[in-house]
């Protein structure tokens, strides 16, 4: 125990020693603004920019929590079965409104009818839709969103219909039904009905059914009448109650009162409380569902999986802001070299010096927290509307400030701020106190830079990219089963490992990289160009760690820019390679010619058509007919879809009587080659059916192609990695095909589709709707239409947006960083200047020389972070959909794209840091050479 | 060769709302080929006195003439042209490039004033032989001593052949031995060379080199003495 005592009290001593530098570094870090500033402003930025997240995301939980919430059949939802043919609904519903906390309920029935039908006679297709029984003042959510004309009020012993179905049997408002109770094949009850409304479903259910074939529209066709009419249309059905029959009901609470997305286990308890209240209102015999609980319960992981994907999508400008924050305390402790080697004259220890520094960089953090914060508040606004993967807009009032945030971003702040302290506080408290008191402390003048991590994380990036290329080649066999899918777990962070590899190596493992960007320079700084070359080259430590900082960041951007652009377009390629042109129609009736209509239709410049063969290959593939004049026209395959890459001859080939152009996988499967022959045969038979002979058309293979856009079974000629005799296609022209396209052998050739190539300017909504509107169209695909489809996904735009954010901040840092540290680098040197003035030189010369200098550096960081961006996203473009041999991928290629927001960062991230530049030089310009001689050594 | 006259010069610090009057209309002249010391206690406005004379600073009133221009009136550009080829500034801390090499640092104002390349070689290795430092003309300033810096600090400041030299402190920093061997190097460039020079010291050995020493006290002229020079 006295051993244990004195132990204790070391550390105690020893924790007081620390503690007991508290005060002072308190004081020096609260009254030393810029320098604190400097120190912290990298650090800051970072928990600004993750504060800011969170405050977005706890800010927009309830809008979250809402969206997640749509579409379900109320807040509760119950069934009650009663055999009462006289229920009063009314006093239940009264019931349900009365009971605390409940804001609406609805009660409805379903009402069996077999079909409807236009009293003056039946309708084209004998249908019945789903009829419902309902309080038009409550109506349930099955009519959310729909239009009823004039109104859900029905007069007595009226219907209300979907206006499809309505247009389907011929009736209008004012017209007569006939509900049918169609009992057997003799036996037929029906009540006589008004059409007492029409109802147009909201435009956010898939109306994408385009056609008034019945088959098409029914699944969303239902109708309605009054709850009152509900005895007296089951008696004229003659359906009888007396078994028992469903009421259904919906309730909805004050969700702003009851529901906290903050406060899970107290919105449950109040959840539970209500649904007691209103079991006791339905009865025990009532089955009641919380459709809340069990959501609420998912939207607590919901919100924690936001802030983990949002934090580690926000990696990119902690990482920055930890660089920037390392450059910025190692400033800080550089302008107290002479200070601290005062202290250590005075007896403090090395371990002392470390501790002090360490604290000063944990207030620091404090204080980073604080205002990040703060500022974290003010960014939250504009991140509010990319936080919310359900892309349910938030109030931009709306503001929530959670302790969870609070004490995430004291710690990030605090050990952020320790981390890049430490290693800077290690350095600066072993300096030897006499070199500390010289100008340049030796360390300036090397990197001391050990190249061994990234050398790694470059070998590793590097590797993975082979072995995944080894992999998807090699068969299968003991080093690949032994490698498993390894490499292609780790290929989502390759770039990361390059980018932060690469830009390293490059910015610090020489300093002649400055020197040869320095000659960039000598334009604008003439004479004075080889001073900067000389400080560049003998302080390159510091010219390092400004430069990867502006590479990190560009290539960050121009990395993530360009793989977002690159999927863009490749999702844009898939879609039209799918379609296979502007616009893909399918007939309804296959044998009616659509050629003719859809050609004289406004803003239509060609049309094609894609004929299905039946004819016997003697293998199990698909073979097509195609007119090759009009299909490359309107289809303009690009050339990769052709295994040689040549458009021309591809058409050649089809043009070519006798010749067609197979698939890959066929080619590959059935071992064919190009030359080899292939034999088409189809039975000619008589109108009875009667066997009159064979037709046999010998065909060459003359051409290869991964597939013919649009030519195919729909979106099933996608599917992905399947290797058998599904993708096994032949491609043929019309003249190889003419023997069996005689009308007389019956249909062997049955229209697949037309493909619509659009005119320059034309509005695709506009020639849709005249197609739709044309006879026997079945249905109709647009590219555009998908492309927007796909685009206007909540999720896609909410992280979209969010980069887009991050982006614009990561320019922010770059311009702060840049600026920072030249300004106190310039204070550093103030006397170098003063005495370059006194010396002959004008103000404006000398200023020159900082903004030389920044520009050569920006230069570096730009050539190698654009650099670095940019090929590590196109080597990864060719990997983005790589799997193990035997994985689905995509058949469409990536082609890499640069797009033109990461030319305008690369233009005006520089643009930013030379203005800063500017901005600090001009203080250079214009330094008071007295006061600086004076008071710095003159 | 330089005429130095000031007339009721005066400059006035202002540090918010404090002031502090360097100079309280100080009058004095110097003789072109003169080498002057100027001595007085901390604080009595010698080093001002040095940078309103070096075109530093500006006077808050009074005149400067150097050969018959009043350097008040000189506009920034002038004063550019008038530190660039009229007058050598010798500092107490060398105030020398740390990243270039003796010779470069040397090179630096005839780069400023736009000389050739080889008339920047020419001058710069006179300038190292009369200081005596071309053996060590490809050495850093952090790889030189106090001496050899402020060798090089004078070949800075004789680079564009000015007419007058002004020196603050130029042995402040240095041992006995080098201090002499600097105040000897003015004296040859006095002699030798008929620069004006302007010395700014405590250093009592001055009186030998010197041809006559001024005494300020708070700001203004106390007294001159005639030196042994």
């Amino acid at each position: 125990m006295f051993l244990s005592r004195l132990y204790v009290n070391r550390i105690l001593r020893r924790g007081r020693n620390r503690l007991g530098f508290l005060p002072y570094a308190a004081s020096d870090v609260l009254r030393n603004r810029r320098r604190t500033v400097s120190a912290i402003l990298g650090v800051l930025l970072a928990v600004t920019f993750v504060a800011g997240t969170f405050i977005a995301i706890d800010s927009s939980a309830r809008a979250t929590l809402d969206a997640s919430l749509a579409g379900i059949p109320g807040d509760f939802n119950f069934y009650l079965y009663s055999t009462n043919s006289s229920y009063n609904y009314s006093a239940l519903e009264a019931a349900l409104l009365d009971s605390p906390g409940v804001v609406d309920a609805s009660l409805y029935r379903y009402v069996p009818i077999t079909w409807i039908e236009n009293a003056t006679g039946p309708g084209v297709v004998p249908y019945g839709p789903p009829t419902y029984a309902i309080d038009p003042a409550h109506p349930p959510s099955t009519l959310s969103g729909v239009a009823a004309s004039p109104s859900l009020d029905l007069p007595p012993h009226s219907i209300g219909l979907q206006k499809d179905f309505a247009d389907s049997i011929g009736v209008g408002l004012g017209d007569r039904v006939v509900a049918v109770n169609q009992v057997n094949a003799t036996i037929r009850w029906t009540a006589n009905l008004t059409v007492g409304a029409i109802l147009e479903m909201p435009s956010t259910l898939p109306q994408s059914c385009p056609t008034r074939s019945p088959s098409c529209f029914f699944p969303f066709a239902l109708a309605i009448v009054n709850l009152r009419d509900i005895g007296w249309l089951l008696t004229q059905l003659k359906e009888s109650d007396t078994y028992g029959y469903q009421i259904a009901g919906e309730v909805w609470i004050d969700r702003a009162h009851y529901v906290n997305p903050y406060d899970s286990d107290a919105t449950q308890r109040s959840l539970l409380r209500i649904q007691r209240r209103l079991q006791e209102i339905i009865g025990p015999g009532g089955s009641l569902n919380n459709n809340i609980a069990p959501r609420l319960q998912a939207f607590s992981n919901v919100l924690a999986g936001e802030r983990l994907l949002y934090l580690l999508l926000s990696m990119p400008v902690v990482l920055l802001g930890i660089y920037l924050g390392a450059v910025g305390v190692d400033l800080s402790h550089a302008e107290r070299r002479r200070e601290l080697a005062v202290l250590k004259t005075r007896g403090a220890r090395r371990g002392q010096v470390i501790g002090l520094l360490i604290l000063e960089a944990i207030v620091g953090g404090l204080v980073a927290a604080g205002v990040g914060l703060v500022a974290g508040v003010i960014l939250s606004r504009f991140l509010l509307d990319v936080v919310n993967p359900y892309g349910a807009p938030t109030p931009y009032e709306s503001f929530i400030l959670t302790p969870n945030t609070v004490i995430a971003v004291a710690f990030l702040a605090i050990v952020l701020m320790a981390t890049v302290a430490y290693r800077s506080a290690k350095r600066t408290a072993s300096l030897p106190i006499v070199e500390t008191l010289g100008y340049y402390a030796p360390g300036e003048t090397k990197i001391l830079y050990s190249p061994k991590v990234d050398v790694a994380l470059v070998t590793v990036g590097i590797a993975d990219y082979i072995l995944v290329w080894w992999r998807g080649t090699a068969p299968t066999d003991l080093w690949t089963f032994l490698l498993g899918i390894v490499p292609f777990l780790l290929l989502p962070i390759v770039p990361l490992l390059l980018i932060v590899g690469l830009t390293r190596l490059l910015t610090r493992s020489t300093g002649k990289v400055y020197d040869w960007f320095s000659r960039a320079a000598k334009p604008f700084t003439k004479e004075l160009y080889y001073i900067i070359r000389r400080n560049l080259m003998r302080n390159p430590r510091r010219s390092a760690n400004v430069a990867i900082i502006i590479a990190l960041g560009l290539a960050f951007g121009v990395f993530t820019l360009s793989i977002i652009a690159t999927n863009a377009a490749h999702l844009e390629r898939e879609i039209r390679a799918d379609i296979g042109a502007d616009m893909a129609v399918t007939p309804a009736n296959p044998v009616k010619d659509l050629t003719a209509n859809l050609s004289a239709t406004p803003g239509v410049a060609g049309v094609t058509k894609i004929r299905a063969m039946s004819v016997s290959l003697g293998y199990s593939a698909s073979v097509y007919a195609l007119d090759p004049d009009s299909y490359f026209a309107v289809a303009q395959p690009e050339g990769w879809y052709f295994a040689d890459g040549n458009v021309a001859h591809g058409h050649d080939v089809l043009a070519k009587n006798g010749q067609v152009l197979v698939s890959q996988a066929f080619l590959d499967q059935a071992a064919l080659e190009i030359g080899d022959r292939l034999t088409l045969s189809a039975d000619r038979r008589d109108n009875n059916g009667t066997l009159l002979g064979t037709i046999q058309e010998n065909v060459t293979v003359g051409g290869v192609v991964s597939f013919l856009p649009g030519v195919g079974t729909g979106p099933s000629i996608l599917f992905r990695g399947y290797s058998g005799p599904y993708q096994w296609t032949v491609y043929t022209g019309l003249g190889t095909m003419q023997p069996f396209l005689d009308p007389a052998l019956g249909n062997l050739a049955t229209v697949y589709r037309y493909l619509v190539d659009l005119a320059p300017g034309a509005d695709w909504r506009t020639v849709k709707a005249a197609v739709v509107a044309e006879e026997d169209v079945g249905s109709v695909a647009v590219t555009a239409e998908e492309v927007e489809a796909q685009n206007a996904s909540p999720f896609v735009r909410a992280i979209a947006g969010f980069i887009g954010m991050e982006i614009a901040f990561i320019v922010v840092i770059l311009t702060a960083g840049v600026g920072l540290i030249l300004y106190a680098a310039s204070l550093e040197r103030d006397v170098e200047f003063a005495a370059i003035i006194a010396r002959g030189s004008s103000g404006r010369q000398t200023a020159q020389l900082l903004v030389g200098e920044a520009f050569v550096i920006i230069l570096v960081g730009l050539s190698i972070g654009v650099g670095v961006g940019i090929g590590t996203a196109f080597f990864a473009t060719h990997w983005l959909a790589t799997g193990p041999a035997g994985v689905a991928t995509s058949p469409v290629p990536y082609f890499f794209v640069f797009p033109w927001d990461a030319l305008l960062l690369v233009l005006l991230a520089p643009g930013a840091m030379l203005l800063a530049a500017f901005l600090v030089s001009v203080r250079t310009a214009h330094i008071n050479l007295a006061k600086v001689l004076k008071l710095r050594g003159g | 060769m330089p005429n130095i006259a000031t007339k009721d010069l005066i400059k006035v610090y202002r540090a918010g709302k404090s002031e502090v009057i360097a100079l309280r209309g100080l009058d004095m002249q110097v003789s072109d080929g003169e080498l002057i010391a100027v001595q007085g206690p901390s604080g009595c406005g010698k080093t001002t006195l040095l940078n309103l004379l070096g075109g530093i600073d500006r006077p808050t009133a009074g005149r400067i003439e150097v050969d018959g221009s009043n350097l008040v009136d000189l506009s920034d550009p002038e004063l550019v042209r008038y530190r660039l080829q009229k007058v050598g500034f010798i500092f107490q801390f060398f105030n020398l490039v740390p990243t270039l090499t003796a010779e470069e640092n040397v090179e630096l104002p005839m780069r400023l004033a736009r000389k050739g390349p080889s008339g920047r070689a020419k001058r710069r290795n006179e300038l190292l032989e009369l200081v005596g430092m071309t053996k060590r003309a490809g050495h850093r300033p952090d790889e030189l001593s106090g001496g050899e810096q402020q060798r090089i600090a004078i070949s800075v400041a004789l680079a564009n052949d000015p007419p007058l030299l002004l020196a603050d402190e130029p042995t402040g920093e240095l041992d006995t031995k080098t201090g002499q061997e600097i105040l000897d190097l003015f004296r040859r460039l006095n002699q030798e060379l008929r620069k004006t020079i302007v010395v700014v010291t405590h250093d009592a050995r001055v009186s030998h080199i010197a041809h006559r020493i001024l005494e300020i006290r708070d700001g203004k002229i106390l007294g001159e003495t005639a030196a042994a020079a």
